[in-house]
């Protein structure tokens, strides 16, 4: 049957309406499932000079803590380009970014022990505007021209 | 034991935390999880629930009021003697409540995430006891605090409008056979089981009296104690010097939710008759601290001009119908919305330790950064605001990144009575401008036997300059809140010329 024409109704609308729609964090929790919270850099730029997180592992409930150094395989993420590191090895690039994990018994455990980091940065400069990322030439890909004919003239020739 | 209903089963909970917040306990004790957790700040709504409590009408009959609350900063025990309703309450045999089915048909969903919060604020404005008039043009006002980022506000909004209108047409018609054209079809006469009329008088009674029944029951879990005297108030926090006092919770929750705090000893003020005082003495509006920003808005907008524009700013009606405007002045935020406005009129607070009570202009009790002269197992009882007259020139003027539940880059409140065309006893107020909600003097100053001119608004706008230095942060910088609250001053100045 066409769709052409005729308004169809989203397929999960009445699981969204009725709550019934099952999202991640919906799933049933499997006995003794562990639970992993995200330590964040809490800088925009540098270099991490030392990570302690033995009160991280400390924490009650924590089962494992996750740094750069565990990762088995591959460690850069990125899906077409390279340059998405999983965890920060040591250059951090953004706020926020992923430094270390903790695995835990709850979701709140694994929260509050991420907290007990002790991370010292050697900050670095940030750029925190276009302008100023434009005029350091600081683009996420190398930039590149699309064209076609002569647009600038087309234009002026149109506007006649 | 918190001991409350769940659409209709009973609920008693003991053995908890006394910090577990609502939506914890629906999605992790319940495995209840419609309900979503977005920001587990009060800022999305995603965990928007209704709560049911019995109050007065305007004849002083027990009356049914439903409420949308952020489940993500309420703690469990804020639920004893209410009636507590998910996205999970409304369809009931197959059939969907109008909020449910307008989203539906109107496409008012994409991802999903934010909707059940969004139907839970739709439903308590379609169950609000006013004409369907009265609630469209409310409807902005009550997903203010629901955040969409994918689907859109037009269709979501217009979801509302139809529900509304199929509540009307419930309203007149009366059980008429008319059918809807939606894709889940509801008749008109299905109506009867979602309007607030469904419920026959007596189940109606029976839900006030079963509420009224809970509610008198002592509300206590290990850690959690819910006074229902000033007496017994004043004597736990006398005996427990560390207990953190619960109003709304709207700010005091976000230390469990966003910095991880364990709160192991919670005092509630929310029943304590003292603190709940609405009166009008004198010339003086008299609150108690426990009264919720909701109730001063709808007390307040005829007795303060421009506090309505306020209050409807302030936050969400998540926010408001749990916030207390004693939790507004006692945490002390340089940027509260409400502490200008009060510094501005002049209002002084009632604050009780033990049996010995103080009064203090509330201008005198900030301190410094969220410090102010509370002393240990002292709490604010009540506000006495002095209303402004009516030739008196009075003004709230809120700056914000967003229209709605968003917090002041800047806020002025400005009063100026005068006499004879001279300004006398200037008093103007500042959030956002310093440390603390702060009076600009040296500027009232300038004004004081001054006539309102061009010239006197300069001269003050000077003032300002030297006498307040804000701070920039991620809100503002300093150089704008400087500029904003000088520009204020002379939207004061346009606005009055111009009436």
């Amino acid at each position: 049957m066409s769709s052409i024409g005729r308004e169809n109704t989203h397929d999960s609308a009445i699981g969204h309406v009725t709550g019934t729609a099952r999202y991640v964090d919906d799933q049933p929790v499997e006995q003794g499932q562990l639970h992993v919270a995200l330590g964040l850099s809490t800088i925009a730029h540098g270099l991490i000079s030392s990570i302690n997180l033995d009160a991280v592992r400390n924490s009650p409930g924590v089962v494992g803590v996750l740094t750069f150094a565990d990762l088995p395989h591959a460690t850069d993420i990125g899906p077409v380009f390279e340059g998405d590191p999983l965890l920060v090895n040591s250059n951090v690039e953004f706020m926020g970014q992923a430094v270390f994990a903790v695995a835990a018994r709850s979701h709140r455990q694994a929260r509050q022990a991420v907290q007990l980091a002790d991370i010292i940065y050697q900050e670095l400069p940030a750029t925190f505007d276009v302008t100023e990322a434009m005029r350091a030439e600081s683009y996420v890909r190398p930039p590149h021209h699309m064209a076609r004919g002569d647009a600038a003239r087309a234009l002026i020739l149109k506007g006649r | 034991m918190i001991r409350f209903l769940l659409d209709e089963e009973l609920i008693e909970v003991e053995n908890v935390p006394p910090d577990l917040t609502v939506l914890d306990w629906l999605r992790l004790y319940q495995r209840r999880t419609g309900t979503k957790e977005g920001c587990g700040s009060g800022d999305c709504g995603a965990c928007t629930v209704v709560v049911v409590s019995v109050s007065k009408d305007h004849d002083a009959h027990d009356r049914l009021e439903y409420q949308s609350i952020n489940s993500c900063i309420t703690l469990i025990g804020a639920l004893h003697g209410k009636q507590l309703l998910t996205v999970e309450s409304l369809a009931r045999d197959d059939q969907l409540h109008p909020v449910q089915s307008c989203m539906v048909s109107e496409h008012g969903s994409q991802c999903g995430f934010c909707t059940p919060g969004f139907i839970m604020s739709m439903f308590s404005l379609y169950q609000q006891d006013e004409n369907v008039d009265v609630l469209k043009k409310r409807v902005d006002q009550a997903l203010g605090g629901n955040l969409c980022r994918c689907t859109g506000y037009r269709p979501i909004k217009q979801a509302a409008f139809k529900a509304l209108d199929m509540k009307e047409r419930w309203e007149t018609k009366g059980s008429t056979t008319e059918t809807e054209d939606t894709l889940t079809t509801i008749s008109v006469e299905d109506h009867p089981k979602w309007s607030t009329l469904s419920r026959t008088e007596t189940q109606h009674q029976e839900l006030i009296a079963t509420l009224q029944k809970l509610n008198a029951t002592p509300a206590i879990i290990d850690g959690y104690f819910q006074p229902h005297t000033v007496q017994a108030l004043s004597t736990y926090l006398i005996e427990n010097p560390q207990a953190h006092i619960l109003a709304g919770g709207t700010d005091l929750s976000l230390e469990v939710t966003q910095q991880m705090k364990s709160l192991s000893s919670i005092v509630s003020v929310n029943v304590v008759p003292e603190l709940k005082v609405v009166e009008v003495n004198n010339g003086c509006l008299e609150l108690g601290a426990a009264v919720t920003l909701s109730e001063c808005m709808k007390v307040m907008s005829s007795l303060i001009p421009y506090s309505h524009e306020l209050l409807h700013r302030f936050g969400s009606d998540q926010v408001r119908n749990q916030g207390t405007i004693g939790g507004n002045i006692g945490s002390a935020s340089p940027i509260g919305d409400l502490p200008p406005m009060l510094i501005a009129l002049d209002a002084d607070i009632t604050l009780q330790c033990g049996d010995v009570v103080r009064s203090i202009k509330l201008v005198d009790h900030y301190l410094g950064y969220k410090k102010t002269t509370l002393q240990t197992s002292e709490f604010i009882r009540s506000v006495r605001i002095p209303l402004p007259e009516k030739d008196s020139l009075f003004a709230i003027h809120k700056v914000s990144k967003r229209r709605d539940d968003d917090i002041s880059s800047v806020c002025l409140a400005i009063h100026l009575p005068k006499v004879g065309g001279t300004i006398k006893n200037a008093r103007i107020a500042f959030g956002g401008m310093a440390a603390t909600p702060v009076r600009a003097i040296q500027a009232e100053q300038v004004l004081n036997g001054e006539p309102l001119s061009e010239e006197s608004i300069k001269a003050a706008q000077h003032a300002l300059s030297s006498e307040l230095t804000p701070i920039g942060d991620a809100r503002a910088s300093a150089s704008y809140r400087m500029q904003v609250a000088q520009n204020l001053l002379q939207r004061v100045y346009l606005e009055a010329i111009a009436s």
